[in-house]
């Protein structure tokens, strides 16, 4: 190591969105046959930086260099034909194509003969491709729309593949992974290196970063702050230059008892719905239950059967009175909050002010005499936002401007300002970096405190175990598995439950 | 993404519609659905030398709710009210597309008011709307005449004739038109007649079908089909088939009144491509561009209509201009009638395309023109004015 | 050098808000030179009021249909039915024009938002089917012909009604979609529908009372119409559908709804309509540069103000 030469070199990088400078001076420097990680809190601009080398975006000014020759890509088709391709953290496939049509777009002139398209060619190599990266149960066949997201990420996966990259950038792929999933991905890492190739790799996981990764660059607020050998990693480091200041290491619960009030304020009994198979919970006042499971087990259908979204085909949600909950606004007339795994296109609404995505909950509330004053909104959104801290120019900013973090603020405190006694929330911690994360889980335990009950549902096992009153893991639409504080539940035990 | 896309969408759609209704041509039939308009300053400064013999005349501008190009017949009217208005030392402004629909009426006032115009022309498309021009032209002191149409709600026509700022009419006597075709036709031995005509309520064609209806009575003939509200050619064509095959002892079809070009041609095509050009006949009302080759071909047998179209809004016209100078023809309000014309073969046909079927031919020559302003002919009167139509409708092609 | 580009995005997406407005000052400036000053004169102030009348309070109701990202194409033949049906009402008695006009607009809006939202069909095709029908009940009912209003009606035709009935159609639009739920609710479904409906907003229920509105308002137009022309044909109205969406994209409100609809937007873009409208025919036009020139106008200002914000997502 350290002999190797530099493939890839960016200098000088600026970017700018609006009065925004997600890129200020950044340098990053990626040898062959490494893979570089690049870390940095929400909105540091490493996805950014990234999408200018995927030629997503183009840069204000700074210049690139790849294998030393100049390096400009005025598109992504562009970047891949000189060998550079990129996994977004969002779906990227079309879901009316098949796997086949997704592995091999903008490629397909590879199977055409005399103008006509070869499609069982294609299916074939498909076929040999989604083998060689170990996804053989999916068929090349399959329609994008009808297949898990994980395996929709696979078949990205696979058709970065069989570009063969020099450079290949994987942008917070893995928090939509299992772990077979993840053994995939860490094997065409491995398997890139091999070939002398390169991987840029961005993760929220530290531990997965320092596992995987031969040198880290950090990036904070758009700027670059040092790039780490392998052999000075250490989270306690990492953490420090990320944020700028000491984290403490521990910002989960800390005490050891469970829940103990038997008062329910919310009973699911029965169900059967979406993936869920013969579910039956209830939810005791101030407790914090906590779900975990496969990415496709069913959890996320309990926090949208709980919320009166999806509907039961057999079985019954009901609240402490006995009422039953089967829409939205009746579990709303109840004091449920929900916020959605997919914060961008559920739970808030990006397009608009963060104002009115506070505010648009409590209108009932807000309005005297039918009528809503600008003074009572505005009171209302700077309260809550002053609260929760959340990090904004003022409330008319539009939402699509914040951090993944500040986000996940402004849709708590649109269930703040409610007055949600029940909050469901899914995923919340998803994308969102530590500094915010810590913010969270803090409001969780203070909202505990005042007897309010949460449903916290996760893909990531140590928040569900750090949190959890009681933890209820599923499998398959079952639930597999149910353990209280006290019991110390490990995450290999309750991986055990999951598989 | 999408939202973009439907913005382009719609911005195409925006543009081409506005090409469309630009490139929409005058029809050469009853309606006057032309949608072009100029303005045309005729000097007020008139540089005549005789402007002596024009005592206290002032500069005028009367605004006309009528296309004035497009078609050859709105050109030979626009061209004989610009030279007329000069003659008088004033100013005429065209807007198309006025008659189409009661709200392009209202607004056309309403805009030429605010643009300052002294004198508004009309052919209303229903007597409904006449009460609100009435109260426009009043609050504004603007004087307003008709043309083309008649009054026939009596308490409309009450009210407009109550008003000072309105100064006349004039019309055709379109019931005794539909009878003089029907006429025509009988007596070349046509009994079923199918007809083609604008939507009931419409205030000419109505007319005339109940004169077509009265010849029916008194000559023993049937309409024996009717379609309506044909815009376009095809739309005739498709017409005229179902009336081919539905009756096979068919004499005529009536044109009595439609709107788009090319729907007598389109007509006399599907008579021809059915061979039935022996025994079915076309008659219409106004006179097609393409008149001297159908009476060629033996299928248009009779047309009538007014001597030229142009001819009607020209004495309205006069009307508007002499009291927009301040010296109106009569006191009370005018009432001009149009007498119809007849052509019925070829050679009167060319005759008449000769003459009128050049957007330069002047109706009047200058001095005639100046002696229909009352101003220089102290002697001029409803019904000389009267008496000059009739004479003009008998030597039109002489 | 840094400072520099920032100012230019700066200034680039103020541009691009006051853009309406700039375009209304630069209609009104142009028409106010090239008419010899009749533009701005008390006279003409009568011609803009009836020009944008139908416009403005058109616009009015049409603002809820488009906050939510929705289209109405039978505004035009709602309007036309409603002018019918208003005849038919005052030739019984005067007044019931107005509920006889305003209760069947009420019920084609409901039909709108009923085929939108429990048929699940596109707003876009659903109102269009939904025009062709009502045109259709219209050419029958009128058979081909024209109903008349009682002469007595057309007094009220008065630029002190108008005025009067702007103010407060405009005052009681901008209340209801600036300070009460159902204007912000209409605003949060075409931001983000799926969202809305998690934070508890109902939407059918909200798109159609959003299509009743604008059908209510459709109405009342047709009794306007009435009595300003006295009569009612099949066409009464065809113009409305067109004349209202130039001007609400005139005015800045985005088809995509939103918390980018903004109520201004309406009155400016009405006016800029009245305005381009009543100019070209105060400076003699013809109907052939009118497209022309409208066109243009219409598409310089759709290029230059239509999106908005800068839509970026950062990470």
């Amino acid at each position: 190591m350290g002999q190797q030469k530099v493939l890839f070199e960016a200098k000088d990088m600026f970017k700018s969105f609006g009065v925004t400078k997600a890129l200020k001076e950044v340098k990053l420097e990626l040898k062959s046959s490494e893979v570089l990680g690049l870390i940095g809190e929400n909105g540091s601009g490493k996805s950014t930086l990234a999408s200018i080398i995927a030629g997503i975006w183009a840069a204000d000014s700074g210049s690139m260099f790849l294998e030393g020759q100049q390096y400009f890509p005025k598109n992504s088709m562009e970047a891949n034909y000189s060998g550079i391709c990129m996994i977004l953290q969002e779906k990227s496939t079309f879901d009316h194509l098949s796997a086949a049509n997704n592995i091999f777009i903008g490629a397909e002139k590879r199977f055409v003969k005399a103008g006509i398209l070869d499609g069982r060619r294609m299916k074939r190599e498909a076929a040999k491709v989604l083998q060689e990266i170990g996804a053989s149960h999916i068929s090349p066949s399959d329609m994008i729309g009808n297949l898990s997201f994980e395996d929709g990420k696979l078949v990205e996966l696979a058709r970065a593949v069989s570009i063969k990259p020099k450079i290949l950038i994987v942008d917070e792929t893995t928090t939509a992974l299992s772990r077979t999933g993840r053994d995939i991905l860490y094997l065409i890492m491995e398997k890139m290196k091999k070939g002398g190739n390169s991987v840029i790799f961005i993760s929220h996981d530290i531990d997965e970063m320092v596992d995987k990764c031969d040198r880290l660059t950090v990036l904070r607020d758009g700027n670059y702050v040092d790039t780490l050998e392998k052999k000075d990693f250490s989270t306690q480091v990492i953490r420090r230059l990320m944020v700028g200041r000491e984290i403490s290491d521990n910002y989960y619960r800390t005490d050891s008892e469970s829940c103990k009030n038997e008062e329910i304020v919310l009973q699911v009994k029965d169900v059967i719905a979406g993936k869920l198979d013969n579910i039956s919970f209830s939810l005791h006042k101030g407790e914090i239950l906590g779900f975990g499971g496969l990415a496709d087990c069913g959890m996320h259908d309990i926090g949208r059967i709980a919320f009166g979204l999806l509907s039961t085909d057999t079985g019954e949600v009901k609240d402490a009175k006995g009422k039953k909950i089967e829409a939205p606004a009746q579990a709303m007339s109840r004091k449920i909050g929900y916020i959605a795994k997919n914060r961008d296109q559920e739970a808030l609404m990006t397009n608009s002010p963060i104002l009115d995505n506070i505010c648009i909950a409590s209108y009932d509330k807000l309005s005297k005499n039918g009528c809503i004053l600008p003074g009572r909104e505005n009171k209302f959104v700077d309260y809550l936002a002053d609260q929760l801290e959340i990090k904004m120019q003022d409330s008319k900013q539009y939402v699509m401007e914040l951090s993944g973090g500040n986000k996940q603020k402004v849709a708590l405190a649109k269930w703040l300002g409610f007055g949600a006694d029940i909050l469901i929330l899914d995923c919340p911690t998803r994308g969102i970096d530590i500094g915010i994360k810590s913010n969270l889980y803090n409001l969780m335990i203070k909202l505990k405190k005042e007897g309010k009950s949460i449903i916290l549902i996760s893909e990531e096992l140590p928040e569900v175990i750090g949190m959890s009153d009681r933890v209820i893991i599923l499998k398959n639409g079952r639930i597999s598995g149910e353990f209280r504080r006290e019991a110390h539940p490990t995450e290999s035990l309750l991986i055990d439950y999951m598989v | 993404m999408k939202r973009r896309f439907m913005g382009i969408f719609l911005t195409v759609v925006l543009i081409v519609m506005g090409i469309a209704g630009c490139s929409q041509k005058g029809s050469g039939t009853t309606d006057k659905t032309g949608t072009n308009e100029t303005t045309d300053n005729a000097g007020t400064g008139n540089t005549e030398s005789d402007t002596g013999s024009m005592p206290e005349t002032k500069p005028f501008k009367i605004a006309v709710g009528l296309s004035d190009s497009g078609a050859t017949m709105f050109s030979l009217m626009s061209n004989n009210l610009q030279a007329f208005a000069k003659a008088a030392g004033g100013e005429v402004v065209f807007e198309g597309g006025v008659a189409a629909s009661a709200d392009a009426t209202i607004a056309f006032v309403e805009n030429q008011i605010a643009a300052g115009v002294d004198g508004i022309l009309i052919g209303p498309p229903a007597d409904s709307v006449l009460p609100t021009v009435k109260t426009l032209c009043e609050e504004a002191g603007v004087y307003w005449g008709i043309c083309f149409r008649n009054i026939l709600d009596e308490e409309v026509k009450k009210l407009v004739e109550s008003s000072e700022y309105y100064v006349g009419k004039c019309y055709e006597d379109e019931e005794t038109t539909g009878y003089q075709v029907m006429l025509n036709l009988h007596n070349l031995g046509a009994e079923k007649v199918a007809v083609i005509s604008m939507a009931k309520g419409n205030t000419t064609t109505d007319l005339r079908e109940e004169g077509a209806n009265r010849a029916c009575k008194e000559l023993g003939m049937e309409i024996v089909a009717e379609s309506r509200d044909i815009a376009q050619a095809s739309d005739a064509t498709g017409a005229t088939e179902s009336f081919l095959t539905a009756y096979s002892a068919l004499d005529a079809v009536f044109i009595v009144g439609a709107t788009g070009a090319g729907v007598h041609e389109a007509v006399a095509k599907a008579i021809e491509d059915a061979d039935r050009q022996d025994s079915v006949k076309l008659a219409t009302i106004d006179f097609p561009d393409s008149m001297s080759e159908l009476f060629e071909k033996g299928i248009l047998v009779t047309c009538s209509g007014l001597p030229s179209w142009g001819y009607d809004p020209f004495m309205s016209f006069v009307l508007l201009v002499n009291t927009c100078m301040g010296n109106p023809v009569s006191d009370k309000k005018v009432t001009l009638t149009c007498s119809m014309f007849d052509i019925n073969n070829k050679e009167t046909a060319e005759k008449w395309l000769k003459k009128f079927g050049d957007a330069s031919t002047l109706y009047y020559t200058e001095d005639e023109m100046k002696q229909l302003i009352k101003a220089n002919n102290q002697g001029l009167t409803e019904e000389e004015l009267q008496l000059k139509m009739i004479e003009f409708s008998r030597n039109a092609v002489n | 050098m840094k400072n520099q580009k920032e100012n230019i995005v700066l200034k680039k997406i103020n541009f691009k808000t006051i853009f309406p407005y700039l375009g209304l000052v630069g209609v009104i400036v142009f028409f106010q030179i090239y008419s010899g000053g009749r533009v701005l004169s008390t006279a003409n102030f009568k011609a803009i009021i009836s020009e944008c009348f139908f416009i403005i309070i058109g616009v009015t109701g049409y603002i809820f249909i488009m906050a939510q990202g929705n289209l109405d194409f039978s505004i035009g033949s709602v309007m036309g039915l409603c002018c019918a049906t208003a005849a038919v009402g005052a030739g019984i008695h005067p007044l019931l024009a107005i509920p006889f006009a305003v209760v069947p607009g009420i019920i084609a809006g409901y039909i709108n938002g009923f085929v939108h939202v429990k048929l699940k069909i596109g707003s876009l095709i659903g109102t269009m089917s939904v025009q062709y029908i009502v045109n259709g009940i219209l050419v029958l009912a009128l058979a081909g012909g024209s109903l008349t209003a009682p002469i007595s009606m057309l007094q009220w035709n008065t630029l002190t009604v108008k005025f009067i009935v702007i103010i407060i159609v405009l005052s009681a639009g901008f209340y209801v979609f600036r300070f009460t739920a159902y204007g912000k609710r209409c605003r949060a479904i075409g931001s983000c529908a799926e969202a809305a409906k998690q934070s508890g907003v109902k939407i059918g229920k909200l798109k159609i009372a959003a299509f009743m509105t604008v059908g209510a308002i459709s109405g009342l137009l047709g009794f306007f119409s009435l009595i300003r022309t006295g009569t009612s044909t099949v066409l009464t109205g065809s113009e409305l559908f067109m004349n209202v969406l130039c001007a609400a994209l005139l005015g800045g409100i985005p088809l995509s709804g939103g918390a980018g609809a903004k109520f201004s937007s309406a009155v400016i873009g009405s006016l800029t309509m009245a305005f381009l409208t009543n100019g070209m025919v105060l400076m003699g036009l013809s109907t052939y540069d009118k497209q022309l020139i409208k066109g243009i106008v219409f598409l310089i200002t759709i290029a230059i103000s239509f999106e908005r914000k800068n839509l970026v997502v950062i990470k």
